[in-house]
């Protein structure tokens, strides 16, 4: 047995656990996917793409302060929720639509609440461990976040699983720039979109209902740790 | 069995002045300015770049433009992607100990430096490696894919570690992980836009020395952070309080 491994025995880091692999297979499955999903759902020109990832890439660095001000009058738990649900939320009607234009509104929205959450997760995880450290008596910030990173490359290999098996079934066509059929295309759609979009909402779900360190209860592990000089 | 009782009622009243402004400093020392968050997180712009230009261009560098069967790129990379995720918590664990050497300078500042000024000469060596014979290549391509992982894992792990040691209140996490995010993003937005211009597809040595000057930028980038990325001694003696636990090994 890993000693190293006694986080696993916090609620709060099991939690923070499954959204962290959630993100992880959004980031792949999305992120990685929009060049199938221009190319073959969308029936956009390759160069496009482009424009996709320019859209979530400047709307998530426009989110970043703001994503900072919100905390500060909310907190960051909120504001992590309130993103993950976006996200969630503007997944799914990727499933229904096919024009270019309404699909870089939606990837513009995901990228903002990406925003939001990205700077709400370094304090999250600051939670979380700090909780670990007051109850082990000991700080190892090094092991629970090798963890986190473990998972992280876990959840690249559950991803590319998860590609090969859906395109596998559903007929995509590997190697052809010609159209491919209307079941592969669907396929696309539910693998890149559809799967994210329900785990992050499940995950969210989950993470409202059962993560507890609210700022109360946080600001008091961080006064214990002073006091016993941790 | 471990019980254990946060005792919030305790921290009541402080709580109920603090937490609003978050103004809880879990140090004795002033809350640290804009410079200081800025020069923390400088070299996230060099790590994001140094990885990215990996990610993107190694595989194709040696199969398009060298033209070295796939295979022999595709099955190392893979099998270290599979295994080195299985070794980051032990990898992590080596900058939460104390040794008699980190009383000076911190637990996880040496490690940055040690790891960090290593990190970019593997980076480069991975786009130098001859091939000439297949198997000499496997070998000498795998060991440094290896080392590079290795290296950059015991990297990541110690400075995020230090970035969670160094910033304790919520304000300074929630303005270090908009800085960090920013700065990374405008590293990963900077190798998309101004390597592709300086690569050209027939000539290796385009891809080498655009290796060479990626991982310039993160040494750059690695020592302006230098100072801020100094641990205080008031943040060392919490590393040797006495009341934390005894010190365990990683294996029970």
């Amino acid at each position: 047995m890993f000693k190293g491994f006694a986080i696993f025995r916090r609620k709060n880091f099991l939690v923070l656990l499954f959204r962290w692999i959630a993100f992880g297979l959004f980031n792949y499955l999305f992120i990685s996917g929009l060049v199938y999903y221009a190319e073959y759902v969308l029936g956009a020109p390759y160069f496009t793409v482009t424009f996709l990832f320019a859209g979530y890439m400047s709307w998530s660095l426009i989110a970043l302060p703001l994503s900072f001000l919100l905390s500060y009058f909310i907190g960051h738990l909120k504001v992590s929720i309130i993103s993950g649900f976006v996200m969630g939320a503007t997944l799914l009607p990727f499933l229904f639509i096919n024009d270019f234009f309404i699909a870089i509104i939606l990837i513009s929205i995901i990228g903002f609440a990406f925003g939001l959450g990205a700077g709400s997760l370094i304090p999250l995880v600051g939670d979380v461990f700090d909780e670990h450290a007051n109850i082990n008596r000991r700080r190892s910030e090094g092991v629970s976040y090798g963890i986190l990173k473990m998972f992280g490359g876990l959840t690249i290999m559950l991803g590319g699983i998860l590609t090969a098996f859906v395109q596998g079934i559903t007929g995509f066509i590997a190697g052809w720039g010609g159209p491919q059929p209307a079941s592969a295309i669907l396929g696309i759609r539910i693998l890149n979109t559809t799967i994210p979009g329900i785990l992050l909402i499940i995950v969210m779900i989950l993470f409202t209902v059962l993560y507890d360190l609210k700022p109360e209860k946080t600001e008091a592990i961080r006064m214990e740790l002073k006091e016993l000089e941790l | 069995m471990n019980i254990y009782i946060l005792d919030i009622v305790k921290y009541h009243n402080q709580i109920n002045r603090n937490f609003r402004k978050m103004t809880f400093n879990s140090f004795n020392r002033k809350f640290p300015t804009a410079v200081t968050y800025i020069f923390f997180c400088i070299p996230f712009f060099g790590i994001m770049g140094l990885d990215l230009y990996l990610a993107s261009y190694l595989l194709f560098y040696y199969q398009a433009v060298i033209g070295v069967p796939i295979f022999v790129i595709v099955i190392p990379t893979g099998i270290v992607r599979l295994i080195i995720p299985f070794f980051q918590p032990l990898l992590g664990s080596i900058s939460d100990r104390n040794y008699p050497f980190t009383r000076n300078k911190g637990r996880r500042f040496l490690w940055i430096i040690i790891f960090g000024f290593q990190l970019p000469i593997f980076s480069v060596l991975l786009f130098w490696i001859p091939a000439f014979d297949i198997m000499i290549f496997l070998i000498i391509f795998t060991t440094f894919f290896i080392l590079y992982n290795v290296i950059f894992s015991l990297f990541t792990t110690s400075y995020t570690a230090l970035l969670l040691n160094k910033f304790r209140n919520p304000k300074e996490r929630l303005l270090i992980a908009v800085v960090s995010e920013a700065i990374g993003t405008i590293g990963i937005i900077s190798i998309n836009t101004f390597v592709p211009l300086f690569i050209n597809f027939g000539d290796p040595s385009s891809f080498q020395i655009s290796a060479i000057s990626v991982a310039i930028v993160f040494v750059v980038t690695l020592s302006f952070g230098i100072f801020d990325l100094l641990e205080e001694k008031e943040l060392i003696d919490t590393y040797f309080s006495p009341n934390q636990a005894p010190k365990q090994g990683f294996l029970r």
